[in-house]
């Protein structure tokens, strides 16, 4: 998805100041890997935005629980990139 | 074979007395936030605005303690009002789970936590960013309150969020 061009445009997400909806979060995680004595990271999760605000109301699969709506996001400090579907204007709402 | 199954039954039962008890044990040890806290919580905070974690060290404190705070995906603390805590870890990709004891304090903008088992490598001064209340009624909960941690944390998670009525 984050090399698909042709299909998302993709934004920094330490850069990005517009609307926020409907935009695929992609958030990033580091581990300490100690069989390579090295730290290692990874893409790990994605989320959907379902408000304007980089702050407000997000759409994700959460592991058991299933679909999960969070009234914020939580996940603006971990997000590496923001994915935005390239639809015709009259698509947009 | 009536002996054998009564012997059976003791066993079942004495098996789900004891799931039954442990459970209650786990969730002795959570806090989750009192009525007056999310008044006063709602009363302070304005829905949707930012607020600046620094400079507001006693506030924060006073909304994290007695409280049960979760991260996105893999964490939850429990808060005390003696500077303790418990994190709860649920690393569902990895399948590690295990809870920690601590000490906590908020300082200068910063969750600083001392683990005492076997993660006190995590231990360490966390910048928190800031916190805003959201608000939508028409899910379950109507209220999050969302702190938002700077550094990188080793637990994965960068917020601390909890949803009340």
């Amino acid at each position: 998805m984050l090399y698909n061009t042709s299909l998302f445009d993709r934004f920094d997400a330490s850069g990005y100041s517009g609307d926020y909806t409907g935009l695929i979060g992609i958030t990033g995680k580091t581990v300490n890997d100690e069989l390579a004595g090295e730290k290692r990271s990874y893409y790990n999760h994605v989320y959907v935005h379902a408000d304007e605000n980089k702050r407000g109301a997000t759409v994700e699969s959460c592991g058991s629980t299933g679909i999960t709506k969070r009234k914020s996001n939580i996940y603006t400090q971990e997000t590496k990139y923001y994915l935005e579907l390239k639809l015709k204007k009259d698509r947009k709402i | 074979m009536e002996g054998k199954v009564k012997i059976y039954n003791k066993i079942v039962v004495s098996l789900i007395l004891t799931t039954f008890i442990m459970h209650i044990q786990l969730n002795a040890e959570e806090t989750k936030i009192s009525p007056e806290k999310c008044s006063m919580i709602k009363a302070k905070i304005k829905i949707n605005q930012v607020y600046q974690a620094e400079g507001n060290d006693e506030f924060i404190k006073e909304i994290l303690t007695d409280s049960e705070f979760c991260g996105g995906l893999y964490s939850c603390f429990v808060f005390k009002k003696d500077h303790t805590f418990i994190l709860k870890f649920d690393d569902y990709q990895e399948e590690v789970k295990f809870t920690e004891k601590g000490i906590w304090e908020i300082k200068d903008g910063n969750l600083i936590v001392k683990f005492q088992g076997n993660h006190k490598s995590w231990s360490g001064s966390y910048k928190l960013l800031e916190y805003i209340l959201a608000f939508d009624d028409k899910m379950k909960y109507h209220y999050t309150i969302t702190i938002y941690i700077k550094d990188k944390t080793p637990w994965h998670d960068q917020g601390l969020a909890y949803d009340f009525n």
